[in-house]
């Protein structure tokens, strides 16, 4: 038997290693890059939409870094900031998280938040440390929105709080601004939001929010008015001060109160409003229905203006419109003409709640044939002095029971309510009469006869004198001592009548007086006629 | 052959390339500009000028590291006030805020590394230019050393870097950096660049070419 | 330029210290072991297993975590409410505009330009040894990675950042960003990329295929 050889032996096979052997190392890229897919699919994931915000300046607004917040927490934050291309306004470009996805719809609105100091309210002092931001309030609308415009502050009032908004006229802004408060019986019951000028430029449209519950005494026949700074009256009553609180005497305010017999439905959101000047007029003008009339005067209407009131026993129902002179031609005849507005109304009938049924206009039979009546009682207009130290007029409706007849002219237009003098004008008149009489008196002749009277008085004593000279020569004595008497007695008589005589003196003096008396008197008819107020006042000066 | 004990490359009249490591001999008619074989690299039998160059970029570094260190390397400005930080007080506030392992950090880095890099580099470039024959390995270990240390001066700057990057509350407090951060970059940059200059080989030069008799001792 | 010399009294394996000039032989290498100078200890030569899969698989990696790095936020600081967050590129920006040009610069240069230039280009060598075409083209590549090496620093980055975030810790509260932890590991994995690559790969292939071809 053969030994195997080694050459005979076969070689075993070698095997190479193939050539694309991975190592193991390759595990690590592969993490590194799972890793790195992982995290660019979570943030790509995690971003939420891009939305613009125009504002109208870039002050505050840094790309990448200021922050957009919802109820104060982070939602999101600027990208970037550019100018539109008409350089009107900046284009502020963001980013929001994706949690915020769904507070983006049509009345979402932004506003730069700031600290910002107002007349009412000190706001956003937080981001005086912590940097200004962009609020978000969230609209309630179901339409998704990206393009925003910023309001330019913050809103006064957000969605979330129950409440309405109405719309007040005004005359003049005034102390109004955004965020003026709104008083109900002096608790604060809602804000201003926002002013605009009205159409034509003819009256200032408010807008006010109310909130819950005030917004429900707000009725269509509540008044609103103007409560802002300090109301301080002089009147005839003396002087009245009248506030609202502490902030409306800096800030402004408004202030609304629903009269009591007014219906308890709520107005509708939205409703327009008069905005009144002040409470009084506000609680003055109740009713809305007026009349016009007008009252003719023979008297000087000097001290009455537009604007006063009409009174009847010191209840203002009315005011004076027009003043004006009237010529009638055929009588040749200037009388004045004095155009009132009435509410009638303000004068209630017993029984019935509210005032005069309604449609009680100056057509309606009914009422004529009620003011006739009053007028055939002795109804009727006068000017009176209002204020002594003005000296201003008004117009007081009065009965006067002994006035002379007359009827309420329903025929012009505005009708006529006939009129009273006034009184200063029947003291002006009883003066004159007074004047008139004294100057009536026949003082010379009185004067002239007393002359006489003492003449032939003096011839008398003289005579006298003569007779007992011739009987003091007849009898002595005691006849002479009685003539003697009697001569004395003569004698002081005649002391008593001579033209230096002091009683003739004191006549003359006396009758001197009456008539400068008379004379003074017919001066102050005439000053009063011209100057009225002269009364108190003094005449005034003579002018050269 | 005989192999001289330790021969050098230059003793042998070859130039070797600092990229790939390739020996080549010079041609015989010499020349500029010689390039490695292999990778193409510039060829030089020492780094050119190589001390000059470390002499002047130390100096420079030397001179430098003085406003680095007494002008201001970063401002504070806050509702404070504001305060201007050199690098020693920085490590002074980071000492006194309790956080002493940071602060030995910041100052043997920002502080100790340059200066002890600029004097082992004069030591290096003065020994070699003595051509002194002491202790050659712990010479060549100490440029080791300041090789690769070098970068870690660096430190402070990219502190900076971040302090002024994140501290930007406008009102609040804001960091800007000071112009010693320009000086010490300035610093950091000269010396790396000098030790990047310097040929460790000039170390041992001197030694190969002493006679046998006078060898080194260690 | 110049031939090898083939002097037969020059042995191929015949390398100079970089650091002490001492010709010495070269030993084959195992792998996994380092050759060092007999003199003065410098690194010669090492030999990592599968140099070229490691290093490519590393150099990867780096690319992969160095994008997350700069493209997510690095730090964020939180102070009142507002918060401030950070990238590399943006911490730049603000350097910049704030008058800090050089340092800016400076900083951009050590650890955002050097620091992707050195990957790109070691991604540049090693795609090409991996796929086996090695070439004389790709020296320049090694070699513009051999300058900028020195200066790509982000290990320091990394930890200056951590100081400045020691010292913010006491005003306001630090947010580290991801780009952070990609940074850290993208220190980690560069290490062990440039400790896994055999520069000598790059050689030998090209003068493989030269002492190959007739």
């Amino acid at each position: 038997m053969t030994e195997p050889t080694p050459s005979s032996l076969p070689t075993a096979r070698v095997d190479t290693p193939r050539r694309f052997r991975i190592p193991l190392v390759w595990v690590i890229p592969l993490v590194a890059a799972l890793i790195g897919v992982f995290l660019a699919l979570h943030t790509w994931y995690q971003q939420g939409p891009d939305i613009t915000i125009r504002f109208k300046t870039g002050e505050g607004l840094e790309a990448g870094k200021t922050r957009i917040k919802y109820k104060d927490v982070d939602v999101g934050h600027i990208d970037s900031v550019t100018l539109a291309e008409d350089g009107s306004y900046v284009i502020a470009g963001a980013r929001l998280a994706r949690s915020a996805d769904h507070l983006l719809v049509d009345d979402t609105r932004f506003w730069m938040v700031s600290a910002r100091v107002s007349g009412s309210a000190v706001s956003g002092l937080g981001t005086l440390l912590s940097g200004t931001y962009v609020g978000l309030e969230a609209g309630k609308s179901a339409e998704a929105r990206r393009d925003f415009t910023a309001l330019d502050d913050a809103p006064v009032v957000s969605f979330d709080v129950p409440g309405r908004y109405f719309m007040l006229h005004a005359e003049t802004l005034g102390s109004i601004g955004v965020g003026t408060p709104v008083y109900f019986r002096r608790m604060q019951a809602g804000q201003v939001t926002g002013y605009r000028l009205g159409e034509h430029g003819k009256r200032i449209e408010v807008r006010v929010f109310i909130k819950a519950p005030y917004d429900r005494f707000v009725t269509n026949d509540t008044r609103f008015w103007n409560a802002g700074g300090v109301d301080v009256k002089v009147g005839a009553d003396g002087v009245q001060v009248n506030t609202e609180s502490l902030t409306s005497i800096l800030a402004g305010g408004l202030a609304f109160l629903t009269p009591a017999d007014s219906p308890d439905e709520p107005a509708a959101a939205e409703r327009a409003f008069r905005l009144f000047a002040t409470r009084e007029e506000a609680i003055r003008r109740q009713v809305d229905e007026r009349q016009h009339y007008v009252l003719r005067f023979t008297e000087s209407v000097r001290g009455l203006s537009v604007g006063a009131p009409v009174d009847f026993r010191g209840i203002t129902i009315g005011e004076v419109i027009a003043i004006q002179p009237q010529i009638n031609p055929d009588s040749a005849d200037i009388s004045m003409h004095v155009e009132v507005s009435l509410q009638p109304g303000r004068l209630r009938t017993p029984g019935s709640k509210s005032r005069l049924p309604a449609g009680a206009t100056s057509e309606d039979p009914a009422f004529r044939a009620f003011v006739d009546q009053l007028v055939t009682k002795g109804l009727r207009a006068q000017l009176r002095n209002g204020n002594l130290v003005t000296g201003q007029l008004y117009v007081a409706l009065d009965f006067f029971p002994g006035a002379g007849a007359a009827r309420p002219d329903w025929s012009t237009s505005p009708p006529r309510l006939p009129t009273q003098r006034g009184s200063l004008d029947e003291l002006q008149t009883t003066l004159m009469r007074i004047v008139g009489k004294l100057d009536k008196l026949p003082i010379e002749e009185i004067g002239t006869d007393t002359r006489k009277l003492l003449a032939s008085l003096q011839r008398s004593v003289d005579e006298t004198e003569a007779l007992l000279k011739r009987i003091d020569k007849l009898t002595d004595g005691e006849v002479r001592s009685t003539i003697v008497e009697a001569r004395s007695a003569i004698a002081d008589t005649r002391k008593l009548i001579a033209s230096d005589a002091p009683l003739q003196q004191d006549l003359r003096a006396s009758l001197q007086e009456l008539g400068r008396a008379a004379q003074a008197l017919r001066h102050l008819a005439d000053t009063l006629d011209r100057h009225p107020e002269a009364l108190l006042r003094g005449k005034p000066e003579e002018k050269p | 052959m005989t192999h001289r004990p330790a021969l050098t490359a230059r003793q042998a009249g070859l130039l070797s390339c600092h990229i790939c490591s390739q020996l080549a001999r010079p041609p015989a008619a010499g020349g500029h500009a010689l390039r490695c074989p292999r990778c193409d690299a510039p060829l030089h039998l020492r780094k050119p000028a190589s001390l000059a160059t470390t002499w002047a970029l130390v100096l420079a570094a030397a001179i430098l590291f003085v406003p680095a260190n007494l002008l201001p390397m970063m401002t504070t400005a806050s509702l404070l006030g504001t305060q201007h930080d050199t690098i020693m007080s920085g490590v002074i506030f980071l000492w006194q805020s309790g956080s002493w392992p940071l602060a030995a950090v910041v100052f043997f880095a920002s502080v100790m590394v340059p200066l002890l890099k600029i004097i082992a580099l004069v030591y290096l470039a003065a020994s070699a230019q003595r051509r002194s024959r002491r202790q050659p390995l712990q010479r060549t270990r100490l440029y080791r050393l300041v090789e690769f240390v070098g970068r870690w001066s660096m430190l402070d700057i990219y502190v900076i870097t971040i302090l002024v990057a994140l501290v930007q509350f406008q009102g609040l407090a804001t960091i800007q950096a000071g112009p010693a951060a320009v000086a010490f970059g300035a610093v950091v940059v000269l010396t790396m660049f000098a030790a990047m200059s310097f040929d460790p080989r000039l170390i041992w030069d001197p030694i190969a070419d002493a006679p046998p008799s006078e060898q080194p001792h260690d | 330029m110049l031939a090898p010399d083939a002097h037969p009294l020059l042995p191929a394996d015949l390398i100079a210290c970089h650091e002490c000039d001492l010709l010495q032989r070269e030993p084959a290498l195992a792998p996994g072991e380092t050759a060092r100078c007999t003199r003065c200890g410098a690194l010669l030569a090492r030999n990592p297993p599968d140099s070229i899969d490691r290093s490519l698989a590393l150099a990867c990696t780096a690319a992969v975590l160095y994008l997350i790095a700069n493209l997510y936020p690095l730090v964020g600081l939180e102070m009142q409410g507002r918060r401030v967050e950070v990238t590399l590129a943006g911490a730049l920006h603000i350097l910049w505009h704030d008058g800090m040009g050089p340092v800016a610069a400076l900083v951009g240069i050590t650890a955002l330009l050097f620091p992707v230039l050195e990957l790109l280009m070691i991604l540049a060598v090693l795609v090409p040894l991996r796929l086996g075409r090695a070439s004389p083209r790709l020296a320049p590549f090694f070699r513009l990675v051999r300058s900028v090496q020195p200066w790509g620093m982000i290990e320091v980055f990394l930890l200056g950042m951590l100081v400045s975030l020691v010292k913010l810790s006491h005003l306001a509260t630090v947010i580290l960003g991801t780009a952070f932890w990609a940074m850290a590991a993208l220190i980690v994995v560069l290490t062990l990329a440039g400790r896994a690559f055999d520069p000598r790969l790059i050689w030998q292939a090209p003068e493989q295929a030269s002492t190959e071809t007739p």
